[in-house]
């Protein structure tokens, strides 16, 4: 819980404010971005909410934030439903929120459908959260993308009873048993509406999911610089090998996307023609400097 | 016992690699982080696995490496954790270090999770 002794200086006056435990996820800069900002290494309040909308947006990162490095310095109330998870997003595709800190507060997703709905990656098991879910229609499937973003998946499966897919590369002492192991490179389709394209590189066993051809959801392939307005990946965090992300990548401009949903930063939206050349173009990028290196 | 780890979080040491961040060049950083992941991933199979077949002495001497990799990344919770189990198995109470090996994972993954973020 954040503690008023331990604000931020950098934090700007006012009623909300991050302390120091904050780990510099940047959740809650893509969360709520016109009040929350980065100062050093570390998120701070750079505009204190004035609207009715940025009040909720600075309470959704509040409520995601998985330090609980953001305080108010006095009691919130909670405006309605609208502050909670999950988030909307578009076409019954959800935010969970409730980031976990054991995946350095990667975003989860929820996909929620008639023929049953698909999480991706885990947030932490909040009661709230459950509660909304369920009211939802509960959860079919998880999707876990890579090992690393797994957070409270077997308290999920346990409580939904849900299958949980994911790649077997990525099967370890976090995760030792799923209910659908995935094997190799090939795509697999699980219904008409979702596909899964392993895409290793960040991991052996990253994954990424494909919902209608337009949202993917991307685990830590790929993310969104909203900054710069295209696609990235990071080599300093790819645990697996590099040169088989970029062959991945080529792979993944094969698909047509509008949406990246991924587990670390903002998502992107662009129209799918956009969102192919940007993957192309990086690729190309990257795949010069391989080679250069080699070189 | 409880309270060692909680005070052992409380107290979470120096990150060693941090210093090194602006003494190495990026890839030559970037090699040391992904070492640490790799073999901290490694030694936590060791220990599962260990656990599953009931071998207190492979427990204990991964546990000791465990602790010491945690140590170096100012991770407090896991290094306290892996301490004990180091010390339950010292005692020859293998049950007892099993038990503790579940308390170990969310200790480590934050321990991981706080690697990635050192590396990003």
């Amino acid at each position: 819980m954040a503690k008023l002794a331990r604000r931020l200086p950098d934090n700007v006056e006012g009623e909300f404010y991050v302390d120091h435990s904050c780990i510099d996820c940047g959740a809650c800069r893509w969360i709520a971005p016109a009040t929350f900002g980065e100062r050093g290494d570390l998120s701070v309040v750079v505009h204190q909410p004035t609207t009715r909308e940025e009040r909720i947006r600075a309470i959704k990162a509040l409520i995601a934030c998985p330090t609980a490095s953001i305080g108010t310095t006095s009691k919130l109330d909670m405006p309605s439903d609208d502050a909670l998870y999950p988030d909307p997003v578009e076409d019954g595709v959800y935010h969970c929120g409730y980031h976990a800190r054991a995946s350095y507060g990667a975003a989860s997703w929820l996909i929620v459908r008639p023929e049953g709905n698909v999480m991706i990656d885990s947030p932490r098991f909040a009661t709230q959260l459950i509660k909304r879910i369920e009211a939802l229609g509960g959860i079919r499937t998880i999707f876990l993308s890579h090992r690393d973003d797994v957070a409270d998946h077997q308290k999920f499966r346990d409580h939904f009873g849900c299958e949980r897919i994911m790649h077997a590369d990525d099967l370890g002492w976090n995760v030792r048993k799923v209910e659908r192991p995935i094997e190799g490179t090939d795509p697999v389709q699980l219904d008409p509406e979702l596909a899964i394209i392993p895409m290793p590189g960040h991991t052996k066993g990253s994954m990424c999911l494909l919902y209608r051809d337009k949202f993917l959801f991307a685990g830590d392939h790929v993310s969104w610089e909203r900054d710069a307005d295209t696609i990235r990946a990071s080599r300093s965090v790819c645990w697996y090998d590099w040169n088989e992300l970029l062959r991945s990548m080529a792979r993944l401009a094969e698909y047509r996307f509008e949406w990246i949903l991924p587990g670390h930063g903002a998502p992107g939206h662009r129209p799918a023609a956009e969102m192919t050349r940007a993957i192309r173009e990086w690729t190309a990028a990257e795949g010069v400097k391989a080679v250069l290196t080699r070189n | 016992m409880a309270a060692n780890v909680d005070t052992a979080a409380q107290e979470a040491g120096e990150n060693t690699l941090i210093p090194l961040r602006s003494l190495l060049e990026p890839s030559a950083f970037r090699d040391i982080v992904v070492l640490y992941e790799s073999t901290l991933h490694k030694t936590m199979e060791a220990i599962d696995e260990a656990a599953r077949r009931g071998d207190t002495v492979a427990i204990g001497r991964n546990a000791h490496d465990l602790a010491g990799l945690c140590g170096q990344l100012g991770s407090g919770r896991a290094t306290a954790l892996a301490r004990r189990i180091e010390s339950a198995c010292t005692d020859g109470d293998g049950g007892g270090a099993s038990a503790l090996v579940p308390e170990l994972f969310p200790a480590v993954a934050e321990t991981l999770a706080a690697l990635a973020e050192l590396a990003r």
